[in-house]
């Protein structure tokens, strides 16, 4: 069978789905809410907005959502 | 991983959601072009970011997400490492969201655009659009009370026929041939769709009032505000249905509101609102029901007698005071709750408290059960499991 390689399938099939799902569950909701509304596409200052962080809060709370997801996926911790 | 290369890690990150600043743009291109590993550190997070869209569970549906995505007018998603792709993407979801809107009102449009008198085609930013939409299979509707129908695209009585009998408004003809310019009409070849016509028809009168017009259908989707997207992320798929701004005045305290026209069997609408806090949710539901003579902790929505519960655990026991509401005295009802009365219309309504998030539903009748059981559809959860009713938006 012929599959296209992608980053995405690399990552789902690497590390699974559940892997992912449980690393995303195990955020704060705000932070949950914060990356799930920027993979729906809505920018840094919308989702300010929405989550009624500054913009400075938010890039911090997104951006270390996002290095911890990517941790424990590399099962190196940094969940704490 | 040392500091110095998560630093960077983190500037690659919050590149996915701001625009760096020149210098740390900078600052980032130069390390990652000496560090491999940090290279594939930030394709690896690029691309978690990718496949955070397809999780089944905490993002909705990919149809409810693609029709979120066309309510709230955002473009598909993809990569944003360059301002290029922004302004690309946004001009796409600009035209699609466009083309929307100038598709019920084209016919309209091409004929006030259009010099009465002058046998020209449309003007030059309207000639794309029209052979698109009126052509050939589009079904169009008569507007007017009665419409001619000719055996050829003139009014002159010695070239073509007069066909009986006329079209009455609402009448769908089918767009088979045209338009042809002729006396100062645009003519079209149709068939009348349940009629034995087929002939031709003038799109419009002179003074570009419209005969016929493309079928207004539903109105152009509503745009949610990011702030009323997050408060259906995570909803049911079969609940994220045709959501909109709420238009009415929002419950008290809450801040933010959407309407979604559901149109399900036993539910026809329900309405999210988002509260500073979920005692505040709390506080405003028990207000509710207390004005429809429902106090906490009576009836039975299960057996069609409004009432209130908990579906927390918890409720009747001490707790902080954050975390318990109070009603007529009673101060140790916990937040999570859900009920149910019948409104001035004798309809069916459930309220559910998610947080700081409450849902309510209306039902198509006075079944109480019926939308009770469809804000808990298809989870294990019930009251006393501790886990909200499966309406509750997932992270609320």
């Amino acid at each position: 069978m012929v599959r296209v390689e992608s980053p995405e399938s690399d990552v789902l099939e690497r590390e699974g789905r559940s892997a992912l799902e449980a690393a995303v569950a195990a955020l704060p909701t705000d932070a949950r809410t914060a990356l799930l509304l920027s993979a729906e596409g809505f920018n840094g200052d919308e989702i300010a907005v929405a989550i009624g962080r500054t913009n400075a809060a938010t890039r911090t709370l997104l951006t270390r959502a996002r290095v911890r997801v990517r941790l424990a996926l590399e099962g190196t911790g940094g969940a704490g | 991983m040392t500091t110095v290369h998560e630093e960077f890690l983190e500037l690659a990150a919050a590149a996915i959601d701001f625009e760096l600043t020149p210098a740390e743009r900078a600052s980032l291109d130069a390390h990652l072009a000496s560090c491999a590993t940090c290279r594939r550190r930030v394709a690896a997070i690029e691309a978690d970011q990718r496949a955070m869209f397809a999780l089944p569970r905490l993002a909705p549906e990919p149809a409810t997400s693609a029709a979120l995505r066309a309510r709230v007018g955002r473009r598909q998603r993809m990569p944003r490492s360059t301002v290029r792709t922004l302004a690309i993407a946004a001009a796409l979801a600009l035209l699609a969201v466009t083309a929307l809107a100038v598709g019920a009102q084209i016919v309209r449009r091409l004929d006030r655009d259009r010099p009465d008198v002058t046998p020209t085609l449309a003007p030059d930013d309207l000639a794309d659009i029209e052979p698109a939409l009126l052509t050939s299979g589009a079904t169009v509707d008569v507007i007017v009370t009665d419409l001619r129908v000719r055996t050829a695209p003139t009014v002159d009585d010695s070239k073509s026929a007069k066909l009986e009998p006329l079209l009455g408004r609402g009448t769908q003809l089918r767009i088979v041939g045209g338009p042809v310019n002729a006396d100062g009409y645009d003519w079209y070849q149709v068939e009348a769709i349940g009629w034995p016509h087929r002939g031709w028809v003038a799109a419009a009168d002179h003074d570009g009032s419209p005969w016929i017009q493309l079928p207004v259908a539903s109105p152009a989707p509503a745009k949610l505000t990011a702030e009323q997207a997050a408060l259906i992320v995570g909803l049911r798929p079969d609940a994220a249905i045709d959501c909109r701004p709420r238009r009415k005045k929002l419950p008290d305290r809450a801040t933010v509101g959407v309407d979604c026209y559901v149109n399900a069997a036993v539910v026809t609408r329900i309405g999210l609102y988002g509260f500073p806090t979920a005692r505040d949710a709390a506080t405003t539901y028990l207000e509710r029901l207390a004005a429809y003579g429902v106090a906490p902790r009576t009836g039975d929505c299960t057996a069609r007698t409004e009432g209130d519960r908990a579906w927390q655990s918890g409720d009747g026991t001490k707790g902080a005071a954050a975390d318990r509401v109070s009603s007529k005295g009673a101060a140790d009802l916990v937040l999570g709750r859900i009920g149910c009365f019948h409104d001035e219309n004798g309809t069916a309504n459930v309220r559910v408290v998610c947080g700081t998030t409450s849902v309510g539903l209306l039902g198509r009748d006075d079944d109480l059960a019926d939308v009770e059981r469809w804000a808990w559809a298809s989870t294990d959860g019930r009251p006393g499991s501790g886990a909200p009713p499966s309406i509750c938006p997932t992270g609320t």
